[in-house]
């Protein structure tokens, strides 16, 4: 599917603002910032640009604008919060983020309805005004939790995320604050092999792109722990249903899928498996159309789609499927990228779908990345037609 | 590994007609691809769907067993078979005939067809013949490369004439998933045979001559003394 809409900058420099203090170009991981010797002035190139938004965290001037979680859509949220009698808050990547439960515990508060929870593509693009200024909106403690510092997805964003938030644990504490109403807790989600299922295919070895997995006699796979980036891609191949990761296993994924399926109504009704990295607006506020139902499933990697889960969704009454993957060059976890295989796998399910009372046209895959705002939900709209036009399945 | 592919659905449904419950057995052993209980499962839930469009209502269960042509490890099926009027086995042809003789007189058909032993040429994502199970194995002499499962005319002593810069004549026709039809120009396996065994020092090997192979210990059906 191919977007006609305008390409507009997710992430964009303002030179009248902006000092040249080169603060952007040593945060960038990308090296999408560039001085621009000629004209003296800081540029951004779009197409390396990941939308990661480090630089925008960094910079002192307010040059830099973004169009995902800027300083006040964040604190938009936290007086929200605030109102509705939260009283912490607590800051996590998308990548990691802990259970509820577990992320309530570790702000030392009671509950998880006590926290004002912001779940970001990367803790690192948080300007540390926005700690200051959620303490002096009345926010009692702060729980930082990006990834752990190798399980960044964007490189620097963990170090860069840390660093300011230890800065920020001493200087409100020199003004008079407690230090510990900043708290780091780094955090990673990691594959773990159930070695009594396991029946040591080897899939998970062949598939992963960072060489985590490995085969040890008699016939187990294990894992290198360091090494895993918890793209997933692993689970959706092992043919023993012996991979977890936290909630992306089977089972969770599944469950989700029923729950979702329950509230379709008459109308024709959408799945949309989406990896957690090329799309920000419809995950964080899910797209809904009036007359084609359309719900949403965040996965860690769109290598993570699964061909049961998406027979399944079919089988729960969803009467159309859209992968949603970063394209080849943004992949956060391969560096030939995942878009490649995840096509070669949606198109292998559509085969199957011809054959069943389903149908191949009610699969798509849609390639998008959030370096262009608006980029996704034309192609949404797009597919949602279609799936209208071709009515409900006959299942 | 056992090569086995997946038979189209048309032709598992049409051998599912009769009956509404089936179960779907899938194999830990030593099927490659993998088919166990997640090829089982992605079986099962292919068959419903693919009945519906016949108008039909099959309902089907997964299960997956450690090794289907094991006889001892069959039994514990069991109890999954309660109501089951038909097994789709997603093993090799050994572990289908194993189920059909363990469970007789309850039909059992085969959800892939068994193609060769061979092994992953994981860089390519490949899976390439071997080995025949000729019974007369000849890999001490060849410096570990077989020329029954690779030379195309199983020549005992080789190269032939055909052979070409290490390329075989024999060329074969192939049509990928996608209906793509590509012209595959194998190695020459004698070729190879001769690369391995110079640079394993070795040549007076490939200068050896090899009468004919015993054609008695491949003929079928073959059977061996165990225990």
């Amino acid at each position: 599917m191919e977007s006609s809409s305008i390409m507009e900058q997710a992430v964009k420099i303002d030179s009248t603002y902006c000092g040249e203090c080169i603060n952007c170009i040593t945060v960038c991981p990308f090296e999408a910032v560039t001085l621009n010797k000629d004209k003296n002035q800081v540029e951004i190139d779009p197409e390396k640009c990941q939308a990661c938004g480090i630089c925008y965290g960094s910079c002192p001037s307010g040059a830099i604008s973004s169009a995902y979680y800027d300083i006040r859509a964040l604190l938009e949220q936290v007086k929200n919060g605030l109102e509705s009698g939260r009283s912490a808050l607590a800051v996590t990547c998308r990548g990691s983020a802990p259970e509820p439960e577990e992320l309530a515990e570790i702000a030392g508060v009671g509950s998880p309805d006590d926290l004002i929870n912001i779940l970001l593509p990367c803790v690192g693009r948080v300007p540390g005004e926005f700690y200051l200024k959620a303490i002096s909106e009345g926010v009692q403690k702060i729980a930082v939790v990006p990834c752990g510092t190798d399980y960044c997805r964007f490189g620097k964003g963990s170090i860069v995320a840390i660093a300011k938030a230890l800065m920020l644990k001493n200087l409100i504490n020199q003004f008079g604050y407690d230090r510990n109403a900043i708290i780091i807790q780094p955090n990673e989600i990691k594959i773990d092999i159930n070695p009594y299922k396991c029946i040591g295919c080897g899939n998970c070895e062949y598939v992963c792109p960072k060489d985590a997995p490995y085969l040890v006699s008699p016939g187990v796979a294990e894992v290198h722990d360091e090494k895993c980036m918890g793209c997933g891609r692993c689970i959706s191949v092992c043919p023993a249903f012996a991979i977890n990761l936290k909630g992306s296993d089977y089972k969770s994924i599944s469950n989700l899928i029923g729950t979702l399926s329950g509230s379709t109504a008459d109308k024709p009704s959408l799945l949309v498996f989406c990896c957690s990295w090329c799309e920000y607006d419809a995950l964080d506020a899910p797209i809904t159309y009036e007359d084609v139902d359309v719900k949403f499933i965040a996965l860690p990697c769109s290598g993570r789609v699964d061909e049961l889960h998406v027979l399944e969704a079919y089988q729960r009454g969803f009467d159309g499927v859209l992968v949603v993957s970063c394209k080849d060059s943004s992949c956060r976890f391969a560096e030939d990228g995942t878009a490649a295989e995840t096509k070669d796998k949606v198109r292998k399910i559509k085969k199957k779908l011809d054959s069943m009372a389903v149908g191949g046209e009610r699969l798509d895959i849609c390639l998008t990345y959030p370096n262009y705002i608006r980029q996704f939900e034309p192609q949404l709209r797009v597919f949602a037609d279609g799936i209208k036009k071709l009515g409900k399945t006959q299942l | 590994m056992i090569i086995v592919e997946q038979k189209p659905l048309e032709e598992i449904l049409g051998y599912l007609k009769p009956y509404k419950k089936v179960l779907v057995v899938g194999c830990d052993g030593c099927t490659q691809p993998p088919r166990s209980l997640r090829e089982a499962k992605s079986m099962a839930m292919q068959v419903e769907m693919g009945s519906k469009l016949e108008k039909k209502d099959i309902t089907a269960k997964a299960t997956t067993l450690v090794k289907q042509c094991c006889k001892d490890s069959v039994a514990g099926l069991g109890e999954m078979l309660e109501g089951v009027e038909a097994i789709v086995s997603m093993a090799c042809g050994a572990g289908v005939q194993t189920l059909a003789e363990a469970f007789h007189p309850l039909p059992v058909f085969p959800a892939q067809n068994t193609m060769f032993i061979g092994s992953a040429e994981h860089n390519q994502g490949d899976l390439v013949e071997k080995c025949q199970a000729c019974g007369d194995c000849l890999l001490g002499y060849t410096g570990g490369i077989c020329p029954v499962a690779l030379c195309a005319k199983g020549l005992m002593n080789g190269p032939c004439g055909g052979c070409y810069q290490g390329k075989c004549e024999v060329t074969k026709e192939v049509t990928d998933d996608q209906g793509n039809v590509t012209t595959i120009q194998n190695d020459c396996a004698w070729f190879m045979i001769y690369e391995r065994l110079r640079d394993q020092g070795r040549l007076d090997l490939f200068k050896t001559y090899r009468p004919m192979r015993d054609a008695r210990v491949s003929s079928s059906p073959r059977s061996i003394k165990w225990a």
